[in-house]
């Protein structure tokens, strides 16, 4: 039994080195992949270009703009004269962020004519969003640095308006009083009670603005303390590598497998398989063990380049992913074989297998949250095993869980995989006959 | 070493094969031979085990040591000669030593051996034939199934693979061998002719030819006349068959004398046209006419 499946797997080597295209792309799609995914499937925007029609001119927008061109994201390129400019830069993609500040413009708008309008090309949906964050943020700034401005004044103000001059001498009563005084007894007793009225109306002030100072906004704690776990940066690349993992064995093994079966189906080897004294079980596994390999090379791939290229930090343990990692790839493997028994040429099974592996790209929450997607759509997410796959994975890559904390998601890949291999063989079986 | 008992086989709603019963004891070489349609390669496949039956059984009374040519190439074409063969003796089993010096044997029988690594994809028709053939009997099969393997051959190609086939029976396996070239079917030692299904004779290729209830008579050069003669003669009740060959027009009938004497009237008038010779039915006369009979009946 051993030698003929060793006999299978050596087979299906030596046809996978001649098959170059196919072995590049066992190979070359993981990696590149990684690439895109490393990479260039970003949603944080490092430039940001910003233009602005100032029609205000004054201290508090140029006071803006040199905010925000201080930030180390945000470009300022200039300024247009209207709104007509701002659309075309917007339209020819000059842009990213037109701000339209107004006449009378002020920081700290009173009504809705001083506010400051900004626009962003929703068509570049990512770009805008992160523009709009990232501008939110600036603005968010100069109204705390605005309101402590503010404050200051208002306290200055306060300080000053403690001290009046008093012309207390000059009222009648106080002149008679003091006219019945000797000149220096009357010098003395207005100065000590110009200073005592001082003292007390400082007092009040003090009093008054320690209570107007409770009630007074503090900008410096508006802004919420934030801490983010597990991907302290909120790097996207730290999102995706976890899920590459699992996309790339779905994809490699289902595709591969239904390609490799079918393959011979086409080519009228399968018959000389079945004349032989190859049983089928042993024929399942000497076609699935190749893939099975090559598939765990590209995991182990996928994994080393992502911890040490991409830095993406794995805090489980490597055995029990790597299990559970199996455990995925054994039922991908019953998916290619199940594409395999419905499929009578190449073609049917390369369409089958895009059909089922598509899909699973966009609904698992590889890249899209599930949480984002409406009930109809979410009920797709959950037939497909990958959707399981890619939380553990995230759970074990970034928390540092053990796959046994994901209970549901684990049973539901074992039944998927005991499910699919029983069919598929079953069904692979039957179709032989 | 083989027994069919009403062996079936029905794909969707076309019955393919219809229950059929028989069983090979002898050693020698089976032919197998019909129209297309006739049901050859699903009896083939069945009998080789590549096809489960729909009722019935196929016994192989000689263990399961069986080889299978298919009708397509069924080899890697990505592999060359060599590790084809070197692959189906692993999975037959075959221990390393005897393999090589079997697989040696057998290049060197083929004519194979300066093309041993050469691409199974990359080879001539003829090639293509004989590895497949010497990838079936490695394993030194009791019983070897070859589904038309001189299709699609040239001529030269067609009497090496014969002689190839010859070789086999000589080491004492069986041969099943269906054919499309009729002439092939002289080198059997039994014939099944199948038609829609049935298997509607089986007889060694010597009695299809005696017991043949016809004679051929050819009228050598009749180019000329053939359209013209042609429907006069076939409605004539005397005759079974008239076609032409070549430019030779052939008749059969029962009534031989009967028969040479209206082709002899008709041949007078005419210049040019050749004599009547008598000639032994060819296989194709054979069992062109036992077909049309069995359609004869099943239509009455």
């Amino acid at each position: 039994m051993f030698r003929r499946i060793g006999a299978m797997v050596r087979k299906e080597f030596l046809q996978l080195r001649r098959d170059k295209r196919t072995l590049a792309m066992m190979i070359l799609l993981p990696v590149i992949w990684l690439i895109a995914f490393g990479y260039a499937v970003n949603f944080d925007i490092n430039t940001i270009r910003v233009y602005a029609v100032d029609r205000a001119a004054n201290d508090d927008s140029r006071e803006v703009l040199k905010e925000i061109d201080g930030e180390e994201k945000f470009v300022v390129y200039g300024k247009l004269k209207n709104e007509q400019e701002a659309k075309k830069v917007l339209e020819e993609n000059t842009a990213d962020v037109v701000l339209i500040f107004p006449e009378g413009y002020r920081r700290m708008p009173q009504k809705d004519s001083e506010k400051l309008r900004i626009q962003v090309d929703g068509s570049r949906l990512f770009t805008a969003q992160s523009a709009l964050r990232k501008i939110n943020e600036v603005l968010f700034d100069v109204q705390k640095k605005s309101m402590d401005d503010m404050k200051q004044e208002i306290q200055d103000r306060m300080k000053q308006g403690a001290a009046p001059e008093m012309g207390i001498q000059d009222q009648p009563q106080m002149q008679a009083l003091l006219r019945s005084m000797p000149p220096e007894r009357a010098q003395a007793f207005i100065e000590d009670l110009k200073k005592t009225m001082k003292e007390q109306a400082q007092k009040q002030m003090d009093e008054r603005w320690k209570e107007m100072e409770n009630e007074f906004p503090r900008p410096g704690l508006m802004k919420p303390e934030v801490d983010v776990l597990y991907n302290p940066d909120l790097k996207s690349v730290q999102y995706m590598i976890p899920g590459l993992v699992g996309l790339v064995l779905i994809f490699i093994t289902t595709l591969m497998t239904a390609l490799g079966i079918v393959r011979e189906k086409e080519r009228g080897t399968l018959e000389q398989l079945v004349v032989s004294p190859l049983r089928s079980m042993e024929l399942i596994l000497g076609k699935l063990l190749p893939y099975f390999l090559i598939a765990l090379v590209d995991f182990l791939l996928v994994f080393l380049v992502g911890v040490r290229v991409f830095d993406v930090p794995f805090r489980g343990d490597f055995l029990p992913f790597l299990l559970v990692s199996l455990l995925f790839l054994i039922g991908s493997l019953g998916m290619g074989l199940l594409i395999s028994t419905v499929s009578q040429n190449q073609q049917q099974a390369m369409q089958l297998a895009v059909l089922t592996l598509v899909p699973q790209f966009i609904l698992s929450g590889f890249v899209f949250p599930l949480e984002a997607m409406p009930w109809g759509i979410r009920w797709l997410s959950y037939l497909m095993p990958l959707t399981y796959f890619i939380p553990v994975s995230r759970g074990v890559f970034l928390k540092g869980l053990s796959p046994l904390d994901y209970t549901l998601p684990l049973a539901v890949l074992g039944l998927y995989a005991f499910l699919f291999i029983i069919i598929a063989s079953v069904r692979f079986r039957r179709s032989l006959a | 070493m083989l027994e069919m008992k009403e062996v079936s086989k029905v794909y969707g709603r076309h019955q393919a094969l219809q229950p059929v019963s028989f069983s090979l004891e002898k050693e020698g070489i089976y032919g197998v031979v019909g129209p297309d349609g006739a049901g050859k390669t699903t009896l083939l496949r069945l009998m080789a085990g590549a096809l489960r039956p729909s009722s019935g059984e196929v016994i192989h009374t000689t263990g399961a040591k069986i080889g299978y040519v298919p009708q397509t190439f069924g080899m890697y074409e990505d592999m060359s000669i060599a590790e084809n063969l070197h692959f189906y003796g692993q999975l037959n089993g075959v221990p390393a030593p005897e393999r090589e010096k079997r697989i040696r044997e057998l290049l060197d029988r083929t004519g194979l051996a300066p093309f041993s690594d050469r691409l199974a994809g990359a080879l001539s028709g003829g090639m293509k034939q004989k590895l497949a053939i010497a990838t079936a009997v490695l394993h030194r099969p009791g019983l070897v199934v070859l589904d038309e393997p001189t299709n699609g051959v040239d001529p030269v190609s067609r009497q090496e693979v014969w002689e190839i086939v010859r070789s086999v029976l000589r080491e004492g396996t069986t041969v099943v061998i269906s054919t499309q070239y009729l002439e092939g079917a002289g080198l059997c030692d039994e014939v099944f002719l199948m038609h829609q299904g049935r298997i509607i004779g089986r007889k060694s290729p010597s009695a299809f030819v005696s017991e043949f209830p016809y004679h051929v008579w050819v009228v050598r050069d009749a180019g000329s006349v053939r359209v013209e003669w042609l429907p006069r003669l076939r409605q004539e009740p005397a005759i079974a068959e008239a076609y032409a060959r070549g430019t030779d027009l052939v008749v059969l009938c029962r009534e031989k004398e009967r028969v040479k004497e209206m082709l002899e009237t008709l041949r007078r008038d005419r210049e040019g046209v050749g004599p009547v010779e008598e000639e032994p039915a060819s296989y194709e006369d054979v069992f062109t006419q036992a077909v049309k009979e069995a359609e004869g009946r099943e239509s009455a």
